[in-house]
C-alpha cells in the first residue's frame, strides 16, 4: 500500500527533480569551468549551493501538495481509505530521497572542485597553497558524512515545517498558513532554549560520535586565522548519539501531530 | 435504453403493466425465465429496487414464481394468465365506461359504438 | 430497525463571510439511491463533501455508521468530484493498480471489466483521455470501491448525453442497492428521475423535504420535477 503511494509520488515529482538535477549540473559545470579565473569566490558559490539543499525537501513537499489542491487531485488523495501519516511519509520519503542523491551529487561536485583546486595551485605561480589544500580536502572527506547529517536534519525539520504550514492552512482559514508560520518560530525559538539548558544536554550528551575539540584544533592548526578559530569552536561542536535519537524522537512526535491534524482537521 | 414513464405514477406500476402486456400476448411465455433484476434495469433504465417491487408484487398475484437460486419464472399456470388478463380487460372496460359516461354517452350508445367499431375494424382487415 | 449509516444532526456550515449550510437534519437508514436535488449554489456538493468528512461542519454533528465523520472515514465511503480529480500523469492501467494496491476495498476485476465495456484505452495517459472518457474512468475507480456508501458529487454534469447514458447504465449495474447507500447530487432532474429511490430537496443550505420517490408519487400523484417545482419555488 505504502509503496504505491510511493511510487505515485514519485510520478509526480520526476520532473520536478529532474529540473534541479539539470540546474545544479549547469551551476556545478559553470563553477569548475570558472575556477581557473575567479578561484575562491566560485568555490564559495558551490559550497554555499551545497548549503541551500537544505531547502530542498521544504520546497518540493510544499509543491507536491500545492499541485495537489491545484488539480484537484486532493479530492481523491484525501479520501483514499489510508492513514494519514501514510499519505504524508510517502510524500517525505520521496522528497528526501531526492534531497539525498542531490546532496551527495554535490558534495561530489565540491570533492572534485577542490581536487582541481589543488591542481590549480600548483600550476599557478606565488604561495603554494597545496599543503593545507591538501589538508582541506581531507578534513572535507573525513568530515563529509557529518556535513550529509546536518543538513540532512536541517531539511527535515524543514520539511516537517512545510506539512505543518501547509496542513494548518487547510484547518484554518483563511490565514492558517501565517499563523502556522509564527507557531512554527516560536516553536523552534522554545526547543533552542530547551537544548540549550543543562537538564538537556545532560539527558542527551551520551555516546559521543564525533568529537568537536579535535575537529576544531585540526581546522584551527591548518587553515584558519585566530579570529576566525574563536567563532569556528562555537560551530563545531561535540555530536552525541544521545542529540541524534532525540532529534529523530522529536522529528517522530511532531510528523505524528501533524498527521493528526490532517486526518481530523483538516478541509479539502 | 429505457422506457418511456409517465413520472407522476408509480414506477413500479407501470413497470408490472409492461411485463403483465408482454405476459397476456405471450411474449414472455409461461415458465419462461424473466430477465434478473439488475437486467431488467438497465434494459428499461430504473432502480433495481424499483424492479424488485416489481418482482415481488407480480409475485404476490401468482403471475411469476421466484425459484430460490435460479431467478424468477413466468407462471406455467394457464389459467392464472387468464384470469390475469380478465382483470386487466375489466379494469381497463370499467375506465372506459366511466370515461365514455363522463362525456355524455349512455351505456346503449357506448355499446352501439363500440359494435360499429368493431365491425369496421374486422372490414378493414378484410 | 438497523441504525442509520449516515445522521446529520442541525448541521451548518459557515465560510468566512458566507453561510453554505443551516441546520440541516435528516438520517439515511436505508440503502438504495438518493438524490441530493436543488439549484446551483443550494448547498448540494458542501452537503456532500460534509458527509465524506472532506469538510467540517461549523455547528451540529454528522456520523457514519455511529461514528463521528472524518477524513479516515473514507474507508466506507467513496466520494467521487465533480472535479478531473484523477492523476494525470497516470494511465488508465497504472491508476487501476494504484487504487487497488491503496484501497483494500478496491476490486479490479470489476474495474478493468468496466473499462473493457466502455472500450477505453488502457494504456493512454488520464490526461490524454477525453472529457468523457475522463469521467467514465472517475465513475468506474468509484464504483468499483465495495464500501457501503457512495458519494457522488454531479456526475453527470457537463457531459453529453452518450456518456450520461453510460454513467448511469454503470451506476444501475454496480451499485447494489440492497446493501449500498448511494447519494448523487444533480440538478439536472428529469434525466435521473427513474433511478432514484429518494429525494432531497435542497435550496439556500437548508434541506427542504426528504423523500421516497414512489411515495411522492403514490401518495401526491407526483412526478420529482413537479415535486420540486412545488419544494423549491
Amino acid at each position: 500500500m505504502w509503496l504505491a503511494l510511493v511510487k505515485k509520488e514519485w510520478q509526480e515529482s520526476t520532473f520536478r527533480f529532474l529540473v534541479c538535477l539539470a540546474l545544479l549540473t549547469i551551476v556545478y559545470v559553470f563553477i569548475y569551468t570558472m575556477m581557473a579565473t575567479a578561484t575562491p569566490l566560485v568555490v564559495f558559490i558551490g559550497v554555499v549551493v551545497v548549503l541551500l539543499h537544505v531547502f530542498y525537501l521544504f520546497l518540493t513537499l510544499l509543491a507536491s501538495l500545492i499541485k495537489e489542491w491545484k488539480e484537484h487531485t486532493s479530492h481523491l488523495w484525501m479520501n483514499l481509505p489510508v492513514p494519514g501519516w501514510k499519505l504524508l511519509s510517502a510524500k517525505v520519503a520521496i522528497g528526501f530521497s531526492q534531497f539525498m542523491i542531490l546532496i551527495i551529487y554535490g558534495m561530489v561536485a565540491v570533492d572534485i572542485m577542490l581536487q582541481k583546486l589543488i591542481n590549480l595551485s600548483f600550476a599557478g605561480s606565488g604561495i603554494d597553497y597545496t599543503e593545507s589544500l591538501n589538508i582541506g580536502l581531507n578534513l572535507y572527506r573525513e568530515l563529509s558524512p557529518w556535513i550529509v547529517l546536518m543538513i540532512s536534519q536541517g531539511a527535515l525539520q524543514l520539511g516537517l515545517a512545510a506539512l505543518f504550514i501547509f496542513v494548518f492552512s487547510k484547518v484554518i482559514r483563511p490565514f492558517g498558513w501565517l499563523i502556522a508560520i509564527i507557531i512554527t518560530f516560536a516553536a523552534n525559538h522554545l526547543l533552542s532554549a530547551v537544548k540549550n539548558t543543562e537538564g538537556y544536554q545532560t539527558i542527551t550528551q551520551w555516546v559521543p560520535l564525533l568529537d568537536g575539540q579535535q575537529v576544531h584544533e585540526k581546522v584551527a592548526i591548518h587553515l584558519l586565522q585566530p579570529v576566525e578559530a574563536e567563532l569556528n569552536e562555537q560551530i563545531i561542536q561535540t555530536i552525541y548519539l544521545g542529540q541524534v535519537v532525540a532529534e529523530v524522537l522529536f522529528i517522530l512526535v511532531v510528523f505524528w501531530m501533524i498527521t493528526w491534524l490532517f486526518d481530523q482537521k483538516a478541509e479539502l | 435504453m429505457g422506457l418511456k414513464f409517465d413520472h407522476n405514477r408509480p414506477i413500479y406500476i407501470q413497470l408490472m403493466e409492461y411485463l403483465y402486456g408482454q405476459i397476456c400476448r405471450s411474449e414472455m411465455k409461461p415458465g419462461e425465465k424473466l430477465p434478473s433484476v439488475r437486467e431488467l434495469a438497465v434494459k428499461v433504465g430504473v432502480n433495481p429496487n424499483t424492479v424488485s417491487r416489481t418482482y415481488m408484487e407480480m409475485e404476490r398475484t401468482h403471475i411469476v414464481v421466484t425459484k430460490r437460486g435460479q431467478g424468477t419464472f413466468v407462471t406455467e399456470d394457464a389459467k392464472t394468465i387468464q384470469e390475469l388478463r380478465k382483470t386487466i380487460a375489466d379494469q381497463q372496460i370499467d375506465d372506459f365506461i366511466v370515461m365514455m359516461n363522463q362525456v355524455g354517452l349512455s351505456n346503449e350508445e357506448i355499446s352501439q359504438l363500440m359494435l360499429e367499431k368493431l365491425k369496421k375494424r374486422r372490414e378493414e382487415k378484410e | 430497525m438497523t441504525p442509520p449509516l449516515i445522521k446529520l444532526n442541525q448541521v451548518s456550515k459557515k465560510y468566512l463571510n458566507q453561510t453554505a449550510l443551516t441546520n440541516i437534519t435528516f438520517q439515511l437508514t436505508k440503502s438504495g439511491i438518493y438524490g441530493v436535488i436543488g439549484p446551483n449554489g443550494s448547498g448540494k456538493t458542501t452537503l456532500l463533501k460534509i458527509m465524506a468528512g472532506l469538510l467540517r461542519s461549523s455547528k451540529g454533528t454528522v456520523e457514519i455508521m455511529e461514528k463521528p465523520v472524518t477524513r479516515l472515514s473514507s474507508q466506507h465511503i467513496a466520494f467521487l468530484s465533480e472535479a478531473d480529480s484523477l492523476y494525470s500523469f497516470q494511465t488508465v492501467n497504472q491508476m487501476v493498480d494504484f487504487c487497488h494496491n491503496v484501497m483494500p476495498d478496491f476490486s479490479k476485476d470489476k474495474a478493468l471489466n468496466m473499462i473493457q465495456s466502455l472500450n477505453i484505452e488502457k494504456d493512454k495517459k488520464i490526461k490524454h483521455l477525453s472529457k468523457g472518457n475522463r469521467a467514465r474512468v472517475k465513475i468506474v475507480l468509484t464504483l468499483s470501491r465495495q464500501v457501503p456508501v457512495l458519494l457522488m458529487d454531479e456526475p453527470l454534469s457537463g457531459l453529453d448525453p452518450l456518456v450520461r447514458e453510460d454513467i448511469l447504465r454503470m451506476i444501475v449495474m454496480n451499485v447494489d442497492v440492497e446493501e449500498q447507500i448511494l447519494v448523487l447530487s444533480t440538478h439536472e432532474v428529469s434525466e435521473v428521475e427513474p433511478f432514484l429511490d429518494h429525494v432531497i430537496f435542497m435550496k439556500n443550505g437548508t434541506c427542504l423535504l426528504e423523500k421516497s420517490v414512489e411515495q411522492l408519487r403514490e401518495e401526491k400523484g407526483q412526478s420529482v420535477v413537479e415535486a420540486m417545482r412545488e419544494v423549491l419555488s
